[in-house]
């Protein structure tokens, strides 16, 4: 298992995707976190200037604070722009493969179809947590010598990965069903795309199905995250969707040897 | 053949119900588009699904149906597996809360006082509502949050068109109100909370407990602040703080009776304008050096009340000159690190609770020197300027908001703000607590950051009531303090694009490598 | 030994027992059945009817020991190429329970017997069809094992890289249980003992390589006409 590990990282890191992917997330999170914080604390000033009443609680408006001025706002951003290179990432891990007629070699080996998949699960979400740490690493220096304590931004932190986590395991359970690596990004996208966001249909069908169809949905564990509330279920949650959709990888290697 | 088919009908059907459901979302209607866009995607992703399955079903025979079945049975058995543990933690699991004030914790204050009046009678908290109100649902898990923190606290909800009786007899006049009773059942003493927050509730609670009241005298005659006072100069806000957590504010006129009465607990001075007559300062002296006085005393730069040279002799001299700490940038028009926030704390009872998180606001602040004056006596800072802070020595000079010129000598160091002593004079143990500052405890920022917290531990520090140091519920602003980040993000556009160019050149690196490889 | 894929039958009732230590060739047109039979023998695929015994193991029972006794190269070669050769490897070895110095020697001794030491530091990618060929069968053949099954390893080649291939199974022989798939019968005649002409599924000839292609027309084999 450790061999396969070895190898999914040696071919992730030949092909220029993840570092393209690297540096696109560490840039965009790093510029869009410290403008959110620039923007809070110049509007934090503006209202504390003399002429507005002063630096005391009632005259700042209370939609301005660090969770709602930054992180909330970082966190829809980042949530929604890592849809975009995690298919990039787990595109090619279970389709690329199939083409090249290697899946024969791994499952004529010892190894069996659980431990490929949790070898290839592994490496890929190793490589967003790599992801999201790069990408973290000047706000959290910029956290600390502010003086914050780091607690919220690893909510954060955590939430992000969490979120990679699950729309890796939808990518994967996509690359495992075609030999097309594109065909796996695209339908990524679409599906991480459905399963995003439930809310709007509460106004259309039933409070209970919709709530059903909310605890379903990715966006609503992930947010809690940014609100410095970590709960136990919004972390299962995205561990569940990772197992559940090893399990159904597994299931189409099965397929796979008995359908030929 | 077939699988490309399968595969493509199911993309493309996906792609149609993404775009579809999109549309929906946006409108909030049906129209042609989504609608045609939703039946397609719908249309091809179930033929795909079909298509798959049939063509699974022609290339498999008996031979591959037990090890299928048993494939697919632990795939069930996972996926369901996986779902009841989801299911049973979104119902057990545990929570935590990693906001930098706690957010989602009750504040150390509220749990005290709950434990307290719970170990006593018990204290129920009822919430009265009307059907259909959204606010009752955050004041619910509020009430179950604080409830919690004792076996003999209780929390429970009533409709409010059900229960006229109580309507009348607590006042209730809007839904979304709590009742508030000391004992379980609901003895004779209760308050009405009408907005209540977590602030409101405790100091309800802080009311219903410690009948016994501590008097505590104010200084009044030459200038104080003014208790009664009740716009942003004034300290009527620092007043109903006192009562609430249990004291009686009664005024010290220095000048008509320099003694310090015999039933204070505690004595209170807020930067007298004026020099305070040489009988009331002997007054506080022989409170503090003969019966073991309890005095918490604010000062300001440029103001001489001669409580200065008392507190010298205490050990906390405190030349007039005004600390400049460059950390903090311009607030309030002032000049840039005359107003600063500070964050470092001394490992002291009246700052217990503070720390980097939690900091404090001064305007216009001066520093206290703190030496022993006695061996046996405890001298010493606890809330500091950070270690880039100076002292201008002139600052009766200085002009609205002239920056302070630094002078080429001018020392930088960690530069306390409030100092405390503790002391033993003529049998009694005396303490005394000194502010730089006064404007820190005036109404207009009592409640900024964690002042309130500060000056009352102060107060409770004093007058020997260590137990009532806690840190008190906070309003949503919280957060609203300006993060020290310019260095940070100067680093950030200067070198900081180093971390990202440098992945990119080893991604360009290899790459090169590879092609000649 | 039967398989079907629903209601076509690929492999009907094939009786057949490979000797240990001879080198045996299974011939036959596109779609004959080959790429399904080696399938069954190395358990990716289960018959449908009837069963297959590796060494007296049946794959469909105990994979795993029938994997560690079964080399095999595709005939596309199941290759990474975004590895370098000896990367390559070593994962092989890896698959294989190969690890530390007993891998590096293995490696080693592969690269040394399909003369590919020269490369080991290139791209597999950007290898020649017949260096892949090489590396494929390097990676077959890494650990040893008694059986070694060989698909197809000459298509696509120029003849001075055939020429080679051969040459390389050719020193095999004796050595270790080598099964080799192939349409050409040149090559046959030149490697193996003994062959078997599959046609649409059907064994159509069996025997000895010179008795069975010695013939005046062995293509008719392929066209299922039985000797």
């Amino acid at each position: 298992m450790l061999a396969l590990m070895r190898k999914e990282a040696t071919v992730l890191f030949a092909s220029p995707v993840a570092y393209f992917v690297l540096t696109m997330v560490a840039l965009i999170t790093s510029i869009s976190f410290f403008e959110h914080l620039r923007l809070y604390n110049h509007q934090l000033f503006l209202f504390a200037s003399s002429s507005m009443g002063g630096f005391e609680t009632d005259t700042i408006p209370d939609y301005i604070n660090l969770r709602d001025t930054v992180f909330l706002p970082v966190m829809e951003q980042l949530g929604l722009l890592i849809l975009l290179p995690i298919p990039l990432v787990t595109m090619r891990v279970f389709a690329e493969e199939r083409s090249l007629g290697t899946d024969e070699l791994l499952l004529t080996s010892r190894l069996s179809a659980g431990q490929i998949v949790v070898a290839k699960f592994a490496v890929t979400f190793a490589f967003i947590a790599l992801m999201m740490t790069v990408s973290f690493v000047y706000p959290a220096t910029a956290v600390i010598s502010g003086g914050l304590g780091l607690q919220h931004l690893l909510a954060v932190y955590l939430g992000l990965v969490m979120l990679g986590i699950g729309i890796a395991s939808i990518g994967l359970v996509c690359s495992a069903f075609t030999g097309s690596q594109i065909i796996a990004a695209v339908s990524t996208v679409g599906i991480t795309f459905l399963l995003y966001d439930f809310s709007w249909t509460f106004e259309f069908i039933g409070e209970e199905t919709a709530g059903v169809l909310d605890a379903l949905s990715l966006h609503p564990h992930f947010g809690r995250f940014s609100e410095g509330l970590v709960g136990a279920a919004n972390v299962t949650y995205f561990l569940c969707l990772a197992v559940i959709s090893g399990a159904v990888v597994r299931f189409s290697l099965d397929l796979r040897r008995v359908g030929g | 053949m077939a699988t490309k088919a399968t595969a493509g009908m199911g993309t493309l059907g996906v792609i149609a119900l993404a775009f579809g459901l999109a549309s929906f979302q946006v409108l909030g209607e049906w129209n042609a588009f989504n609608v045609g866009n939703l039946v397609l995607g719908a249309g091809l992703a179930a033929l795909g699904t079909v298509n798959a399955f049939r063509r699974l079903a022609r290339r498999t025979t008996h031979a591959d149906r037990g090890p299928t079945i048993e494939a697919g049975l632990t795939t069930l058995a996972i996926v369901w597996g996986a779902v009841l543990v989801q299911l049973a933690v979104a119902h057990w699991g545990p929570r935590f809360d990693w906001t930098f004030e706690q957010r989602f914790a009750i504040a150390p204050a509220t749990a005290s006082v709950v434990k307290q009046l719970g170990d006593d009678e018990g204290v129920r908290l009822s919430l009265y509502g009307m059907q259909g109100d959204p606010r009752l649902r955050a004041t619910r898990l509020l009430l179950e949050q604080i409830a919690n923190e004792h076996p003999n606290a209780y929390s429970d909800e009533r409709d409010l068109d059900l229960s006229p009786e109580d309507e009348d007899r607590y006042g209730i006049g809007s839904s979304n109100s709590v009742v508030v009773r000391h004992g379980a059942d609901g003895g004779d003493r209760w308050r009405l909370v009408e907005r209540p927050t977590e602030g409101a509730l405790f100091e309800a609670l802080a009311q219903l407990r410690d009948p016994v009241r501590r008097v505590l005298y104010v200084a009044a005659g030459t200038g104080e602040g003014d208790l009664e006072q009740t716009d942003d100069a004034g300290f009527s806000g620092l007043r109903a703080a006192l009562e609430t957590e249990g004291y009686e504010v009664r005024p010290y006129p220095s000048a008509v009776h320099p003694d310090v009465p015999g039933d204070a607990s505690g004595l209170l001075v807020i930067a007298p304008e004026r020099r305070m007559t040489d009988e009331a300062l002997a007054g506080v002296r022989r409170y503090l050096d003969e019966r073991g006085g309890r005095l918490v005393a604010f000062l300001e730069p440029g103001r001489a009340s001669g409580l200065e040279d008392i507190l010298a002799d205490f050990g906390l001299a405190s030349p007039d000159a005004l600390v400049v700490d460059p950390v903090t940038g311009a607030i309030e028009g002032d000049s840039p690190g005359t107003s600063p926030i500070v964050n470092a704390y001394a490992d002291h009872p009246v700052a217990s609770g503070l720390n980097r998180n939690r900091m404090t606001f001064f305007r216009r602040a001066r520093a206290f020197l703190p030496r022993k004056p006695r061996p046996d006596d405890r001298v010493g800072g606890a809330v500091y300027a950070s270690g880039e802070s100076w002292l201008y020595d002139a600052p009766a000079k200085l002009r609205g908001n002239e920056t302070p010129a630094r002078p080429a000598d001018a020392r930088s160091d960690y530069h306390a703000l409030v100092a405390a002593g503790q002391y033993e004079r003529g049998g009694h143990m005396a303490r005394i607590v000194a502010f730089g500052d006064s404007s820190f405890a005036s109404n207009r920022y009592l409640r900024a950051l964690f002042n309130l917290d500060l000056v009352m531990n102060a107060v409770h520090w004093a007058v020997e009531r260590e137990a009532e140091i806690s840190i008190r519920p906070k309003s949503g602003g919280l957060l609203q303090f300006p993060v020290p980040v310019q260095t940070a993000l100067n680093a950030l556009y200067g070198v900081g694009l180093l971390l990202p160019e440098l992945i990119v050149m080893v991604g360009a690196w290899v790459w090169l490598r590879r092609r000649s490889a | 030994m039967c398989r079907a894929f629903g209601d076509h039958l690929v492999l009907d009732s094939l009786d057949l027992a490979i000797e240990r230590g001879e080198t045996f060739g299974l011939l036959g047109a596109n779609g004959a059945g080959k790429t399904t039979f080696i399938r069954l023998v190395t358990g990716y695929l289960l018959p449908t009817a009837g069963s297959v015994l590796v060494d007296g193991i049946s794959p469909g029972v105990n994979p795993r020991a029938v994997h560690e006794r079964i080399g095999f190269s595709a005939e596309r070669p199941q290759l990474y190429p975004d590895l370098r050769v000896r990367q390559g490897l070593r994962f092989a070895g890896g698959l294989r329970g190969l690890s530390g110095a007993a891998l590096e020697a293995a490696i080693d001794s592969a690269l040394r017997r399909f003369d590919i030491g020269d490369h080991a530091d290139r791209l597999v990618g950007n290898l020649s069809k017949g260096y892949q060929q090489r590396v494929s069968l390097a990676q077959a053949f890494l650990d040893e094992p008694p059986l070694l099954i060989v698909d197809e390893p000459t298509s696509g080649l120029d003849p001075l890289q055939r020429a080679e291939v051969r040459e390389v199974i050719a020193g095999l022989r004796g050595q270790r249980t080598v099964v080799l798939c192939t349409h050409d019968l040149n090559e046959a005649r030149q490697l193996c003992s003994r062959v078997a002409v599959l046609h649409e599924g059907r064994l159509v000839a069996l025997g000895a390589a010179d008795e069975v292609l010695g013939g005046d027309d062995p293509l008719a084999l392929f066209r299922g006409h039985s000797p």
